[in-house]
């Protein structure tokens, strides 16, 4: 018996693998179009992201660096401000360069923080901060200086450790305590820091070294980061001078 | 004339020769794919090494109130001399002194050199060339040699202060004051590049 020649048979089963193996090749094209994309965008944004962070920690050191040394100087509020933005502008000149080697452009302004108050006694030293807040753990011996400008109801210093003591701020004023514990370290806190603004300096030592926490003012400080991809602008306050 | 057979041959010629079109695309797909090779897999490769770098650098630039970070001591501290990896440790190009005290070699070897991650570590600052502010070549502090073309940098910027390079500070003698009548002394900026060997 010979074999029975069916060409509508073969050009079925033709079709079908034609067909079979257009849908592989559409499928892996469309797998790797989206990983493509996917993988385009989770890499493009991270770069950014830590030149940012880093942009933000220069500043802040740098804004601190000229506080500090402003006020070193001495004189009035006008001879520490001209020195202060004599040190960012010559910062900002200078730092433009280096990121314009990453094909980036970089600008910082500042605020003239002798025209504006001390800051709150909130964590981050503005009016809506948290009042209630930790200043540093661990600490052996302190010696505190609180300068109060600003008054409004009921500020404490809080001491604790095994015990707590409360130290209750009445009035404006400069207030001073030098606290010391042999074997039970104490955390030093701020109660109510919303209802007084001023100064603070702490020293003394706390997890086996030397420490300071010190603040006077906020200073809002915009930096301005651009790229071929982003264009970011931040402002963000920063503590000086700690 | 409608010939069924001749049409029959031409779709069984295209169907043909597309299977060995993609036998042979596949075959040089496999044959050439490597870790180091461009695409998808490799920018996955690439992405780690960079969160890798900037996690080592960011760990390094920490600081507290009053303090340097590590990394800022280990700018201050370097001598400016290039270092290699000999197998040991980071050893003086050239030389048999090692690259003691720095915070930065002791992350390196516990990080990368563990993983087998090839890298390098330049210095790149500011200097005054005739009243003009511009950047300095890359200054190497640690080499291994040209990296691969899919090579990765991270970079961290730091700035120096007149009070950080007196007594003993600034050792390497090549970041200078850019700016003698304020307190700013020089930024610098440490580029870490790692590639996969």
């Amino acid at each position: 018996m010979g074999i029975i020649q069916n060409n509508d048979a073969q050009f079925m089963l033709l079709a079908g693998f034609i067909i079979a193996i257009g849908l592989v090749i559409t499928t892996v094209m469309f797998s790797s179009i989206i990983f493509e994309e996917n993988m385009a965008i989770g890499g493009g944004s991270d770069p950014s992201k830590n030149e940012l962070v880093n942009l933000i920690h220069i500043t802040k050191d740098e804004t601190r660096a000229a506080y500090n040394n402003s006020t070193a100087s001495g004189g009035g509020n006008t001879a520490k401000f001209n020195n202060f933005s004599k040190q960012m502008q010559y910062f900002n000149g200078n730092l433009s360069k280096m990121y314009a080697l990453h094909g980036e452009t970089v600008n910082i302004s500042w605020e003239n923080w002798t025209n504006k108050g001390y800051a709150n006694l909130t964590d981050n030293g503005t009016a809506n901060g948290v009042s209630n807040w930790t200043v540093i753990e661990n600490v052996k011996n302190s010696n505190i200086t609180v300068d109060v400008i600003y008054f409004n109801g009921a500020f404490q210093i809080r001491l604790k450790n095994s015990t707590e003591k409360l130290i209750n701020i009445t009035s404006t004023g400069t207030f001073s305590f030098i606290n010391s514990t042999a074997n039970d370290p104490y955390s030093i806190a701020f109660v109510n820091g919303a209802n007084a603004s001023g100064r603070f300096n702490m020293t003394g030592n706390a997890s086996g070294k030397q420490f300071i926490r010190a603040r006077d003012y906020v200073i809002n400080t915009t930096m301005t980061f651009s790229s071929n991809r982003i264009k970011t602008i931040l402002t963000i306050p920063f503590s000086v001078p700690w | 004339m409608l010939d069924e057979k001749a049409q029959l041959h031409t779709l069984e010629g295209v169907s043909a020769a597309t299977l060995i079109l993609l036998v042979i695309i596949y075959a040089i797909d496999a044959t050439s794919m490597t870790p180091l090779t461009s695409s998808t897999s490799n920018a996955h490769v690439q992405s780690e090494l960079v969160a890798l770098g900037q996690d080592i650098l960011n760990t390094l630039d920490y600081e507290e109130p009053g303090y340097n970070s590590k990394l800022k001591n280990d700018i201050l501290n370097w001598d400016g001399n290039q270092y290699i990896w000999n197998g040991y440790d980071y050893i003086l190009d050239g030389g048999t002194n090692y690259l003691n005290n720095s915070n930065l070699s002791s992350i390196l070897k516990k990080t990368l050199i563990s993983q087998g991650i090839a890298h390098k570590v330049e210095i790149v600052y500011l200097i005054n060339s005739s009243n003009n502010i511009i950047t300095s070549a890359p200054d190497k502090m640690i080499d291994a040699g040209i990296p691969s073309n899919n090579a990765v940098i991270v970079s961290r910027k730091i700035v120096l202060q007149d009070t950080d390079c007196t007594g003993g500070g600034c050792n390497s003698g090549k970041y200078l004051d850019i700016d003698p009548s304020t307190n700013l002394y020089n930024i610098v900026d440490i580029k870490l590049i790692l590639w996969r060997t």
